[in-house]
């Protein structure tokens, strides 16, 4: 985050001489419309991930989820499991709270923010 | 002090006995009493132990019954909580309004949510449901169903209760169960009814906002309270909001003028009820702890700060002390994130633009350290029940440190700012004055309060958490005024400053979380914390099952705009903003409630996406312009079906 960078560069004026060198060299605070990639520092909470190998099926992260967003769902049998996990981002408020739940500790929080998408649909995704 | 408290009201209301009990330090709890012996011990304590600080009313549904409770506290700080019911046939009920005023509000809730008839309250705007929710539909009675209830139409689907319905719209006039006490009490509203400030708030609702509401009669002595006036032909009114540019958020103002001259204000909130409450009861308390943290953007850390205790409480947990050192250090960033806010927005209201533009920037590193301690920018998220989810290391209390350091520079400049500038006190100074014996009367909290000279910080009158550890000063001021709130807003950032530093030098070794159950035991808890704002009161019900009963949020600024009227009138115009923001408003946290109001010439009907569209469409083409020129079309063609 280049903010932390940031000077006090008002209650003298010497300062702003000096605040107008460091802007000078310092990378910008804006990123490319178009291509640029905003990347978050890795503390913040965005998508979560999933793994299907350890995940057991209780369904606890659906129960505390408190919007209802995330679905698991079995798609093989119950000696030979085929875990899914479906996510409504447009739903999703991104609170961790599947991850503080879940008894294997499967789900765990990035800081993957890029989720934007053209239709409503596409907002739904398989994890 | 709770000893004494107790025994007084025994030896003086002897059919008490065994009654009344301390269910926590500084709390009486007195059970469910007929509501003429109610009225009797409410009276005696307001008048003979001066009990004057009203806190709270709070609906419950008790099956056949409504419930009512009712939270004072005096001098000593130890709240008393009063219960009384009245048959959800007949839920009539004497308006309290005349000892406690900043009981308004609380009442005109409790006949919105409740269907509660409230006889002897002034009249007013309604709040906080929407002026076309239809009259018979009281959304926290337990038989309301949310999905039976069409938003479009709004029409209730299914029994509407008939044997309930209409009651509370019946005539007022008409005999209820009068008791002494009611009466006693009746009289003492119609005695306040005669002083100056309700004969205005009356006359000022008579002359506009309080436009009836659909299938409500005109109040018929409107127009007449309006010529009373002696200067009445030069009277003028000006309605400011819902929507306006100087208003953050939703809310009407309806100011009369005489010239330049405040006369009268009236109040319309409740914009932004989002029916929380209701939400809540129908999920578990884990998914909880994310409703209530939405209540508020600014406070969501104290939110959920009052609800984790209500619910740790109950279930009988105790936080690790990492745990509460953590939360004290996230609570007092937000502090100082909410106040650097206010200073912004004051500054903006009073036309000193640099002012924002400097004090949002501190702002920003703050935010800073509350994402990478939280994970988000404003919804932290860093509760969780029985203590924080994530734990503060040794590299972010070095980053920490770094930027108080800077905060503390840059705060002090503020601070000299505030005390030496001559314009900034010259525009303060004087406006939206609210004298003690008014704060104490209106039930005024937080920094407005403590602005005029009251002591009033739950921190220290009742400390919580690492509270205890760390005691506060409390930051007062004799201003009593817009300046006097700023000062004390700046200082007191000083002091979270002072706080912070000091907790994470004191940081316990430990664990940060301990195990919640997931049901909770049956019973209540009122939990109360300091808010940047001031009082966040909270109250918990559960019945023993792994979703709670009843919540009620009382966040600071619902106490606070009691007196926003008394501080408006006789004040100038060109005060109304600063004032409004002097004292912090929230919305939000007042109406805690998203819920969408048509516009009037559709009938009172919520648009969706579709019919907006239209209604826009139509807006143009009436007035000769033509929107196909601007690929609209083209729009269209991608967005339908899709949305
Ligand atoms: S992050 Fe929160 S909202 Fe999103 S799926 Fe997990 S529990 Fe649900
Ligand atoms: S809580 Fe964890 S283990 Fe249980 S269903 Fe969810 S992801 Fe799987």
């Amino acid at each position: 985050m280049s903010v932390f960078k940031r000077k006090p560069g008002r209650t003298h004026p010497g300062r702003i001489s000096g605040a107008a060198v460091h802007n000078l060299f310092s990378h910008p605070a804006t990123i490319k419309y178009i291509g640029g990639k905003y990347t978050l520092d890795k503390r913040c909470r965005g998508l979560i991930k999933y793994d299907p190998l350890l995940c057991i099926g209780c369904g606890l992260c659906m129960k505390d989820c408190p919007t209802g967003a995330i679905t698991i769902v079995n798609k093989g049998t119950k000696q030979d499991r085929d875990m899914h996990a479906y996510l409504d981002t447009g739903k999703c408020i991104f609170c961790g709270q599947c991850a503080d739940t879940c008894p294997k500790k499967d789900i765990v929080v990035t800081s993957e923010s890029d989720l934007s998408n053209f239709s409503r649909d596409g907002l739904k995704i398989e994890l | 002090m709770e000893n004494e408290l107790m025994e007084a009201l025994i030896t003086r209301f002897p059919e008490l006995e065994g009654k009344v009990k301390i269910s926590a330090p500084l709390r009486v709890s007195v059970d469910w009493l007929p509501q003429e012996t109610f009225l009797k011990v409410i009276t005696w304590l307001h008048d003979e132990k001066k009990l004057t600080h009203g806190h709270n009313v709070i609906g419950t549904d008790e099956g056949d019954n409504l419930g009512f409770i009712y939270m004072i506290s005096g001098e000593d700080q130890v709240i008393v909580i009063l219960r009384t019911t009245a048959p959800k046939q007949a839920p009539r009920i004497p308006s309290l309004s005349g000892l406690y005023k900043c009981f308004i509000l609380f009442e005109r809730e409790l006949c919105d949510l409740f269907g509660a008839d409230v006889t002897g309250l002034p009249p007013g705007p309604r709040y906080p449901l929407p002026d076309n929710w239809p009259k018979d539909q009281w959304p926290l009675r337990k038989e309301w169903k949310p999905e039976k209830f069409d938003r479009q139409t709004m029409i209730y689907q299914g029994d509407s209760t008939p044997e309930t319905a209409g009651a509370p719209a019946g005539n007022p006039a008409s005999p209820g169960p009068a008791t002494e006490g009611a009466a006693e009490v009746n009289a003492k509203t119609e005695a306040l009814l005669q002083t100056v400030e309700l004969d205005e708030e009356a006359r000022a609702a008579a002359a506009f906002v309080n436009q009836p509401l659909p299938g409500e009669a005109a109040s018929d002595n409107a127009p007449e309270t309006a010529a009373k006036h002696p200067n009445s032909e030069n009277l003028i009114t000006v309605p400011i909001g819902p929507q306006h540019p100087s208003l953050d958020e939703p809310s009407t103002f309806t100011i009369t003028l005489e010239g330049e001259k405040v006369e009268g204000a009236v109040i319309g909130i409740g914009y932004n009820h989002r029916g929380l409450e209701k939400a809540c009861e129908s999920r578990s308390y884990v998914q909880d702890l994310y409703i209530i943290e939405r209540v508020c953007g600014i406070c969501s850390h104290a939110h959920t700060t009052a609800y984790c205790m209500c619910v740790e409480q109950l279930a009988g947990v105790t936080v690790p002390p990492r745990a509460e050192y953590i939360r004290l250090i996230v609570g007092e960033m937000e502090r100082l994130h909410s106040h650097l806010l206010w200073l912004g927005v004051a500054g903006h209201e009073i036309g000193f633009d640099t002012l924002f533009m400097m004090s949002w920037r501190d702002r920003e590193r703050v935010l800073d350290i509350l994402t990478v301690l939280g994970g988000n920018r404003i919804n932290y998220g860093i509760n969780c029940l029985g203590g924080v989810r994530r734990d503060i290391d040794e590299g972010l209390a070095q980053e920490i440190h770094k930027t108080l350091d800077f905060l503390e520079a840059e705060i002090k400049y503020y601070l000299k700012l505030a005390e030496t500038d001559s314009t900034l006190a010259a525009r303060l100074a004087g406006v939206g004055v609210l004298s003690k014996e008014d704060c104490l009367l209106y039930g005024a909290a937080g920094p407005v309060a403590r602005a005029a000279g009251i002591s009033d910080d739950v921190r220290q009158i009742e400390p919580y958490g690492a509270y205890r550890d760390i005691p506060v000063r409390v930051i007062t001021d004799e201003h009593a005024d817009v300046f006097g709130r700023t000062l004390v807003r700046i200082k007191e950032m000083l002091e979270s400053i002072r706080l912070i530093r000091e907790a994470l030098a004191r940081l316990p070794e430990g664990p940060i979380t301990v195990r919640v159950p997931r049901r909770i035991p049956a019973g209540e808890a009122i939990i109360r914390v300091e808010a940047p704002r001031g009082e966040d009161l909270h109250y918990l019900r559960s019945n023993g099952t792994d979703m709670p009963d009843r919540v009620r949020v009382r966040a600071p600024t619902e106490c606070n705009w009691h007196g926003m009227q008394h501080m408006l009138e006789g004040g100038y115009l060109s005060d109304v903003p600063i004032t409004i923001a002097a004292i912090d408003p929230c919305y939000s946290c007042t109406d805690r409630a998203i819920s969408l109001r048509g516009h009037n010439s559709l009938s009172g009907q919520v648009l969706d996406w579709q019919q907006l569209r239209k209604y826009s469409l139509d807006w143009y083409r009436q007035r000769g312009i033509d929107p196909s020129g601007i690929d609209l079309a083209d729009i269209s063609a991608h967005t339908d079906g899709k949305e």
